[in-house]
């Protein structure tokens, strides 16, 4: 046993946890897709080797299955018929130190593909090179949200619009919920408002600037932050949101009174200053 | 006269102040509001540095939505594309590199021997090598004498305190490292890092699966199921300095399997947050001659 248990060790001494410090960036993370049955979409990816040696890449497709909060994950194999609809006009490439490489991916759903919305994640690993142990390799999955074909259910839920407090001196935290009922993901676009006691409108921030999504069965929270350095009283903050480019507009506003401090600073400078002003005119 | 050219200044004293409201403003109107500024023009449209890159474009004319009967694609100058990038690198323990840790303060750690570090060199510190160790990671900013020092410590609940006695520093540059021989009586561990910059509002995740069990293909070492590779027994698993986990890996040893399963993860924007996976085996002396390998994928997904 022993003889066999020095043998074994001997073995496990040359196990190689391989490899090397690498680097790489991607772009972009996040791609979303509308495509026909029987049509064509092509769409880029950039990859770019930061390490100090080359690099070898693959590049292959997996479903991905969005649980009800965002951190949540699960993988899939794609079936073979969904697997035919996503390539890529890599499927490895190499790149020296610093390369930088943009390739094509092509989602062409069959024509009798059903109408639905899904997820797939464009796996790009960097290969491991070729050893015994245990090999390491690095990668990235950019997410493609799909949507193939017409007639996907869609339906979105407004849950309401609040604030994180109604007096403020400087900026105010503004939320607005949203719960995607549908098949459709649901990419809330739209403004938060700064508007005047006289009916002006101040300031105007994105609804969604990073452009987030809900998925089906989700519930979305999106926080908006609304200031002015000059505000001073009560004003008006309008939320103009739509789930999607065609859908229902939902609206819904509150009351925050600001004092910024910049504007009474400034007030409280030009009354001082104005006593003197005119107490020197009386003395005159 | 006095008095009325006292009254004339204070009219445009009044006057000016209130213009100034308007001077302070940001750039919006009723109808827009710009984000995205042009920086600079001509070129390759992105610069970079070792720590950020920055999107620009030069020509606004060629903004359009690109689509046809069949698909859509947004593109051009600044057409509300969320340009998410993300860098990600890994780092791997090199058992070549092993010095004494003798102590450990805040940012620095005294060592044997700083032969074979340099300045921008991640490390892993180690207190109490085996079945019960305690990690944490860290990128050296300055050598001196016997002295590391790093930009700050990542562990996952507690900082290692050392004293020379099985513990450790090693670099993480690793081209090629080993296990040290598990035996009935000692458990192997290696460490595998990673750090990421990653420009997603609401954070990403890091994933770990596997191509096969670490094997020679008839002999494979057993996954642990208990929680916890303990000496004297032949099991392989791995854990996580991430405690935000929705997997198991942040509080026990877990399988890693072909199955992806989360084993880091941010909610914000990051710029170079760290972790790392720390991988054990164990031996009960049973097991069969040969060399015993499989693939391990760290693979990164920002959030959406």
């Amino acid at each position: 046993m022993w003889v066999i248990t020095r043998v074994f060790f001997t073995a496990l001494v040359f196990l190689g946890v391989a490899n090397i410090t690498r680097a790489t960036l991607l772009y972009p993370n996040v791609l979303d897709v509308a495509v026909k049955q029987g049509d064509v979409g092509q769409f880029d990816i950039v990859v770019q080797n930061e390490s100090a040696e080359s690099k070898t890449y693959l590049i292959d497709f997996i479903g991905v299955e969005l649980g009800d909060e965002q951190t949540d994950y699960s993988f899939y194999e794609l079936s073979v018929d969904e697997a035919s609809w996503f390539s890529s006009e890599l499927e490895s490439f190499d790149l020296v130190s610093g390369e930088v490489r943009e390739f094509v991916i092509s989602i062409a759903p069959s024509e009798t593909a059903k109408s639905q919305s899904m997820v797939v994640g464009a796996r790009i690993v960097e290969s491991a090179s070729d050893s015994s142990g245990i090999a390491v390799q690095s990668g990235f999955i950019t997410l493609l949200f799909v949507s193939i074909g017409d007639g996907i259910l869609e339906d979105s839920q407004w849950l309401g619009f609040d604030a994180e407090s109604t007096i403020s001196f400087s900026e105010v935290d503004t939320y607005y919920t949203v719960r995607n009922s549908g098949d459709r993901f649901v990419q809330p676009s739209g403004s938060v408002s700064l508007v005047s006691w006289m009916g002006g409108v101040v300031n105007i921030f994105d609804a969604n600037p990073e452009f987030k999504r809900i998925a089906e069965g989700q519930e979305r929270t999106f926080a908006v932050s609304v200031s002015d350095p000059w505000a001073l009283g009560p004003y008006q903050v309008k939320v103009d949101v739509q789930p999607w480019a065609d859908g229902e507009v939902y609206s819904d506003s509150l009351v925050v009174w600001f004092f910024s401090l910049r504007a009474m600073g400034l007030i409280a400078f030009v009354l001082i200053t104005l006593a003197f002003i005119w107490r020197y005119a009386k003395r005159s | 006269m006095k008095r009325r050219e006292l009254s004339i200044a204070l009219v445009v004293l009044v006057a000016i102040f209130s213009c100034s409201f308007s001077v302070f403003g940001q750039m919006t109107s009723t109808n827009f509001q710009i984000q995205w500024d042009s920086i600079s023009a001509g070129g390759d449209d992105t610069s970079s540095s070792s720590s950020y890159i920055l999107r620009d474009s030069v020509d606004p004319s060629s903004a359009s939505q690109g689509s046809s009967t069949s698909y859509e694609l947004d593109q051009g100058y600044r057409a509300g594309v969320y340009d998410r990038v993300a860098d990600f690198e890994i780092f791997i323990e090199s058992r070549s590199t092993q010095v004494s840790a003798i102590s450990v303060t805040d940012t620095a750690v005294t060592v044997s021997s700083v032969s074979g570090f340099t300045v921008g060199d991640m490390v892993l510190i180690v207190e109490d090598e085996g079945e019960s160790q305690i990690s944490a990671m860290g990128k050296i900013t300055s050598i001196n004498v016997t002295t590391i020092t790093v930009d700050q410590w990542h562990y996952a609940t507690v900082m290692p305190t050392v004293g020379g006695v099985d513990d450790y520093l090693y670099n993480m540059n690793a081209t090629v490292t080993t296990m040290p021989e598990p035996t009935p009586s000692v458990l192997a561990t290696t460490a595998i890092g990673w750090e990421v910059t990653a420009d997603v509002g609401d954070g990403y995740s890091v994933y770990v699966y596997e191509n096969q069990d670490l094997t020679t293909g008839t002999d494979t070492i057993t996954d642990v199921a208990d929680g916890a590779v303990t000496v004297g027994s032949r099991e392989y698993g791995a854990r996580s300095s991430d405690t935000t986990l929705s997997s198991d890996f942040d509080t026990q040893d877990v399988a890693i399997t072909s199955t992806l399963q989360q084993v880091g993860s941010r909610a914000s924007n990051t710029f170079e947050s760290r972790d790392f996976l720390t991988l054990k085996s164990s031996a009960n002396g049973f097991e069969a001659s040969g060399t015993y390998s499989h693939t391990i994928t760290i693979i990164y997904v920002g959030d959406y």
